[in-house]
């Protein structure tokens, strides 16, 4: 048990270096030069050559691999260099709006598609199950950064019933004037978060519809099924009691998966509704070269994934005895 | 800066774009922006919230840690400059200065408004000017403007209201880079960490914080207490939207008053939408394909003017800007002193590229490469096919490579782009010839050509505090440049806002939006 902890550690140490490896390599080997950003188009090639010392870009390249990994030991994740903030305290502000989005659309997306997966499959060769299954193939086949631009149009522009970017009160702040008996600030923050969650999980709902109509199916021709049936059991109990929580196991497990892919998405959402996360960070770094918070973003993505991954490992561990045998 | 047409300016304004600058910079004492004029308006209606998008991040609000548009936007709600741009004109005037003027031994003097308080409630005076001075030209620093000021050798307190900028020459660009020298307080600005001063500026402006949040979103509120003209806005609220569609979309919902950099696919959708409106303006922005001289055949003067008679400039202005656009026949913008009228455009003759072609030895045409960014101009890789095109009509093959930003600009400050490369070039709205004849020829830091007739007159130009010498000096390197046709020379670029129509905030030339003359209509 000891062992197989310290080796899933120990894995895990290594694919945060070879992420902090990687990430170095392609901002270092790509061409281009971050001193024209910083210094802008007036500069002279001796302004540049001052900006590239001062900040350690004309030392040979090993050497600023080692000071990079050597400041990493050390807990030092840089200094952006055109906010002048440590990345650590950047990706601290905005890692919780990110957060917040794809939690609030796993959260209404997955169950809808779960209950859309449920119509469909009882349902089948019905309407019902044509369109939810429109449904799924309008959403996995939409592009988000489309999605999202009709939605801002049809809700904000044609209806005006949302707005069209940014983002409302912080959703503490909101729940706690609930507990004054205040609405409005938890209502602003539903009118500001609906569009970007919405266009962050039509794309996970999609794909759990599909997932959860297949696995119906597939226990509904289980033979507990008939027998749940021959006990005198009505349909929808057997669908609710047996079927269902069968099939929630397997959906239940790619939801928790696809949540990782969710921050990916997220960098296109947050970027059409002006939302203040990580993904918009990163953009905008990348394009500026910043390079000390783009190597921070991707290593805390990096993190985010191996510790979840190790997590769900040691959930394993715990639920299923033959893991811990071996 | 008229609206919704296709040529925005009328000849007058035109007129006055082009020659006022260069009258507007000498000393003489303006009409006050603000005194004279701090109640003007009192009667019209008040903004409680005004709501202005960035179209790219403002990361940093220390006017010395960057040189980012957005930021020198931002800035300009906050800080107060000694000598600002004129809205109508264009043409420097006096700001914090009462007066400014050359007086002799390479020193400019300015005199200061009196009365004048910063935010946090320091003086503001010629100490305060100093203070800024000395910032900006402290190697520690690091300000990306330090360059554009290294002509300044020391600054002089007179008294407390009057200040000398001594410099080694008679510095005559001084006037055109003061509208982004902004004055800061001594006291905070001295004891204050560097990080904190990107967090939380503190200017003497017409506007001062309330929050600011980088890359993300900026709040200010009206300063009760400013000397000048007092805004018709009480608070102002500026987030970063990148996306373009969204920040059309937010005019149109109405969750903005001025969203800059419309595409220009999206102009009739907000023209014909009630209650908002297209305002563009021709600004500083030129865009221009450079010919690396280094590299054959561009080394031919019949080759570079070839091209200029291959490419039609005015069709390429019709089709992806609108009209909105100038086309250009030297290497300055009208909107610069020293602009040449009497050059026209060499204007598209397929024939003549042929013959001039045929004259220096390429009858076959030949292949060549053009390197382009881009986002560094409107339709950036459509204008660059286009161009590839027309070469193609006269023999010529040319391939694109799209590059980034950074890798392009370290290429041209190089020598090593090309043998073209498309570029614009905007120079913080200096508005000064030298900013653009300095740098993108002879030994420019962003010239890949050799015209050392051209290096001549810019040194020449910078020992001249005389607007109408230099004036003079910069038409005769337009005549030059003209001729030797260093690049396809292309258009000026416009500046482009989608606005409401309940506000009378227009584009203006210097690509700034500043706020406190806003009313409401």
């Amino acid at each position: 048990m000891a062992a197989y902890l310290l080796r899933r550690l120990l894995h895990a140490v290594i694919v945060i270096w070879g992420a902090a490896t990687l990430v170095f390599a392609i901002l270092n080997f790509a061409p281009g030069d971050p001193a024209v950003n910083l210094v802008g188009e007036n500069a002279t090639e001796e302004q540049f050559a001052l900006v590239r010392h001062s900040l350690g870009l004309d030392l040979p390249m090993y050497e600023r691999y080692l000071r990079y990994l050597g400041n990493l030991l050390s807990g030092d994740l840089g200094t952006s260099w055109f906010v002048g903030q440590p990345t650590l305290d950047m990706l601290a502000e905005r890692l919780p709006d990110t957060i917040e989005l794809t939690l609030v659309a796993a959260l209404i997306f997955a169950p809808l598609a779960v209950l859309l997966g449920v119509i469909s499959a009882v349902w089948r060769r019905t309407p019902l199950d044509y369109g939810s299954s429109f449904v799924a193939l309008f959403g996995v086949s939409t592009p988000n950064f489309w999605l999202g631009v009709m939605l801002i149009l049809l809700f904000a522009v044609e209806l005006r019933w949302l707005p069209s970017m940014g983002r409302g009160p912080m959703i503490t702040d909101a729940v706690a004037a609930l507990f004054t008996g205040d609405t409005a600030p938890l209502i602003d923050w539903a009118r500001h978060i609906v569009l970007p969650a919405a266009t962050l999980g039509t794309f996970l709902m999609a794909l759990v519809t599909r997932l959860t109509r297949t696995d119906i199916l597939e226990n509904l021709r289980r033979p507990y099924v008939k027998v749940a049936r021959a006990k005198g059991m009505s349909r929808g109990g057997v669908i609710l009691h047996h079927v269902l929580p069968n099939s929630l196991i397997s959906v239940v497990t790619f939801v928790g998966l696809e949540v990782g892919s969710l921050l990916g998405g997220a960098v296109v959402t947050e970027t059409i509704f002006a939302w203040p996360g990580m993904g918009r960070l990163m953009v905008e770094s990348i394009e500026r070269r910043d390079y000390p918070v783009i190597q921070a973003g991707v290593l805390l993505v990096s993190f985010i994934f191996v510790f979840v991954n190790l997590l769900v490992d040691l959930v394993y561990l715990w639920l299923d005895p033959r893991i811990r045998l071996k | 800066m008229t609206d919704k047409t296709k040529r925005p300016l009328s000849p007058s304004r035109r007129d006055v774009l082009k020659y006022g600058a260069a009258t507007g910079a000498m000393a003489t004492a303006y009409g006050l922006p603000g005194l004279s004029a701090r109640r003007a308006g009192a009667a019209a209606k008040e903004f409680d919230e005004f709501k202005v998008a960035f179209w790219s991040g403002t990361p940093n609000l220390d006017p010395e840690q960057q040189n980012i548009r957005t930021c020198l936007i931002a800035e300009k709600w906050l800080f107060d400059p000694l000598v600002w741009r004129d809205k109508d004109t264009n043409a420097p005037m006096p700001y914090l200065a009462e007066d400014f003027s050359f007086i002799g031994n390479n020193t400019w003097r300015f005199h200061i408004r009196e009365g004048g308080k910063f935010h946090n409630g320091e003086t503001l005076d010629a100490h305060a000017v100093k203070f800024s001075l000395d910032r900006r030209t402290a190697e520690a620093t690091g300000s990306p403007f330090r360059k554009s000021f290294s002509s300044v050798i020391e600054g002089k307190v007179i008294d407390q209201y009057t200040f000398d900028f001594v410099c080694n020459s008679p510095f005559p660009m001084l006037p055109a880079y003061m509208p982004t020298f902004y004055i800061m307080p001594p006291g905070y600005y001295g004891s204050t960490p560097k990080q904190e001063l990107a967090l939380k500026p503190v200017g003497s402006g017409p506007f001062r914080l309330l929050e600011f949040k980088p890359d993300d979103i900026l709040r200010v509120e009206r300063n009760d207490d400013y000397w000048g003209q007092m805004p018709m806005i009480k608070r102002v609220t500026a987030p970063v939207i990148q996306e373009d569609a969204t920040r059309v979309a937010s005019l149109l919902a109405g969750d903005l008053h001025i969203a800059p950099r419309p595409v220009i696919e999206d102009f009739d959708r907000i023209n014909e939408n009630a209650g908002t409106k297209v305002s563009t303006s021709i600004g500083n922005r030129i865009v221009l394909a450079g010919l690396n001289y280094d590299m054959e055949p561009m080394n031919d003067r019949r080759v570079r003017q070839a091209l200029n008679y291959a490419v039609d400039a005015a069709l390429l202005n019709e089709v992806y800007l609108k009209g909105t656009g100038e086309v250009m026949a030297s290497a300055l913008p009208s909107t610069v002193p020293g602009f040449h009228p009497g050059l026209t455009p060499y204007g598209y003759d397929p024939d003549k590229a042929r013959a001039l072609l045929k004259e220096a030895g390429y009858a076959n045409g030949f292949e060549t490469t053009i390197e382009v960014n881009p986002g560094w101009l409107i339709a950036g890789t459509a204008v660059t096919e286009a161009i590839a095109n027309f070469l193609k009509e006269v023999g010529i093959k040319a391939e694109l490579q799209v590059r980034d930003a950074g890798t392009l600009a370290s290429r041209i400050t190089s020598r090593k782009a090309g043998p073209i490369y498309m570029l614009s070039w905007g120079v913080n709205s200096t508005f000064d010839a030298d900013s653009y004849i300095g740098s993108l020829l002879d030994e420019g830091a962003f010239s890949c050509n050799r015209m050392p007739e051209i290096g001549k007159l810019v040194e020449a130009g910078r020992q001249t505090a005389d607007q109408n010498e230099r004036v003079e000096i910069y038409r005769k390197a337009c005549e030059i440049a003209h001729e030797e046709a260093p690049w396809i020379f292309m258009y000026l670029q416009p500046n482009t806002y989608g606005v409401t129509t309940n506000h009378d905030w227009t584009a203006r030339p210097d690509e700034m939006i500043p706020l406190y003359y806003v009313k409401s209509v």
